[in-house]
C-alpha cells in the first residue's frame, strides 16, 4: 500500500473507531441503555478483565504455546497474589511479581 | 491539577510499562508492513487501539484492499462499544462536550480501572480520575510507538517479557480485591477460562465475544 493508501485507510479506521468510542457517551437512547442494563454491563466488564489476564499469560498471538515463559508470567501473577494476600499493597505486589518473574527467567537462562 | 487527576496519574502509571511494550509492538509491525514512522504514529495518535492496529497491518502485508483494512480496523475496534456504553453509568453528570474529546481515549484500561474505582466507596470525581489514567497510558502508547519504530526488533527479550506482566499481573490484583458475589466470580471464571480458546478460534473477537456471552449467561440465570 502506498504512504496515500495508508493515510486513507488510518484516517477510515480512526473515525469509525471514534464513533464506537463516543456514541455511547453522547447518544441519548444509548445512555438510557447502559443505565437499565448495569448489572449485565458489569458482568461483562469483569469478564473483560478477567479474559486480559488469561490472553496474556497465555497466548502468544494466536497460539498457546504452554512454554516455560508461561510457567514464569502464572509464578509472576501468583507470587503478586500471595504477597498481595499478605500485604495489601497493590504496587508492591506489583513489581515484586514482575520482578520475580524477570529473575527467574534470567536465572533459568532468558 | 486536582487529587482526583493525580490519583489517576498514578494508578495509570501502573499499567505504563505494559502499554508501552504492546505499542513497541505495533511499532515494530508497522516497519514489518512498510509503514512510513509518521503514518505509523499517526495510527496511534488517532486510533490507539493496538490489536486494530495489528490486524490492519497484518492484512496489509497480505495485499488485502483498502476498505478490508478499514473495515477490519473498525470491527476489532467493537470492544469500546460496550466499554463506553459501561463509561455511560460513571459519566452521567459530566457535560457533553467534554465527554466529545475525551471518549477517544477510551481503552480497556482506562476504562477498567475508571470501573474498578468506582466501586470503591470513596469519593472520587471519576471523570477527573479517567482523565488521569488516560493521560499514561495515551502517552505511554505514543512513547512505545517511537520506540518501537526507532530501534525495531533491538529491544532486549527480558525486558519485553517483564514490561508484558504489568497488565495481566494488576488485573489480576484487582479482579481479586473487586470481586463480589457468585454471578460476579461466575463471570470473571467465565472469563479467564473462555477468553484464550475463543481468541485462538477468532483472533480479535474472543474477549468480546465471551465477555458479551458471560454477560448474557448470567443475566439468563438470574431469571
Amino acid at each position: 500500500m502506498t504512504d496515500l493508501e495508508w493515510l486513507i485507510a488510518v484516517c477510515g479506521a480512526a473515525a469509525g473507531t471514534y464513533i464506537l468510542r463516543a456514541a455511547p457517551l453522547l447518544w441519548q437512547p444509548l445512555r438510557e441503555f447502559g443505565r437499565r442494563y448495569i448489572d449485565f454491563l458489569t458482568y461483562v466488564s469483569l469478564a473483560i478483565a478477567a479474559g486480559i489476564v488469561s490472553k496474556a499469560l497465555l497466548l502468544q498471538g494466536d497460539r498457546l504455546p504452554l512454554d516455560a515463559e508461561t510457567y514464569l508470567k502464572f509464578a509472576g501473577v501468583l507470587i503478586a497474589l500471595g504477597l498481595y494476600r499478605w500485604i495489601p499493597n497493590v504496587p508492591l505486589a506489583l513489581f515484586t511479581g514482575a520482578g520475580c518473574a524477570v529473575v527467574l527467567r534470567w536465572w533459568f537462562g532468558g | 491539577m486536582s487529587d482526583d487527576l493525580k490519583k489517576g496519574i498514578k494508578v495509570g502509571l501502573s499499567v505504563c510499562p505494559t502499554f508501552i511494550a504492546i505499542f513497541i509492538g505495533v511499532g515494530i509491525a508497522a516497519e514489518v508492513a512498510g509503514l512510513s514512522p509518521i503514518i505509523t504514529l499517526l495510527s496511534t495518535v488517532t486510533m490507539f487501539a493496538a490489536p486494530a492496529q495489528f490486524a490492519m497491518f497484518d492484512m496489509a502485508e497480505r495485499g488485502d484492499v483498502l476498505l478490508q483494512v478499514i473495515s477490519v480496523g473498525v470491527l476489532v475496534n467493537l470492544r469500546f462499544f460496550v466499554m463506553s456504553l459501561t463509561l455511560t453509568n460513571i459519566f452521567h453528570d459530566v457535560s457533553r462536550t467534554r465527554l466529545i474529546y475525551w471518549a477517544q481515549f477510551v481503552s480497556a484500561s482506562s476504562y477498567l480501572l475508571t470501573f474498578f474505582q468506582s466501586r470503591r466507596n470513596e469519593s472520587v470525581d471519576l471523570f477527573d480520575f479517567y482523565r488521569g489514567v488516560t493521560f499514561m497510558t495515551y502517552t505511554a502508547a505514543l512513547v512505545g510507538t517511537v520506540i518501537g519504530v526507532a530501534i525495531g526488533v533491538g529491544l532486549p527479550a527480558l525486558l519485553a517479557f517483564g514490561a508484558t506482566l504489568f497488565l495481566p499481573i494488576y488485573f489480576s490484583l484487582l479482579l481479586v480485591g473487586d470481586t463480589r458475589g457468585r454471578y460476579e466470580v461466575s463471570a470473571v471464571i467465565i472469563g479467564l477460562l473462555f477468553t484464550p480458546p475463543l481468541e485462538m478460534a477468532l483472533p480479535g473477537w474472543g474477549m468480546f465475544i465471551t465477555a458479551i456471552g458471560a454477560g448474557l449467561v448470567i443475566e439468563a440465570v438470574k431469571r
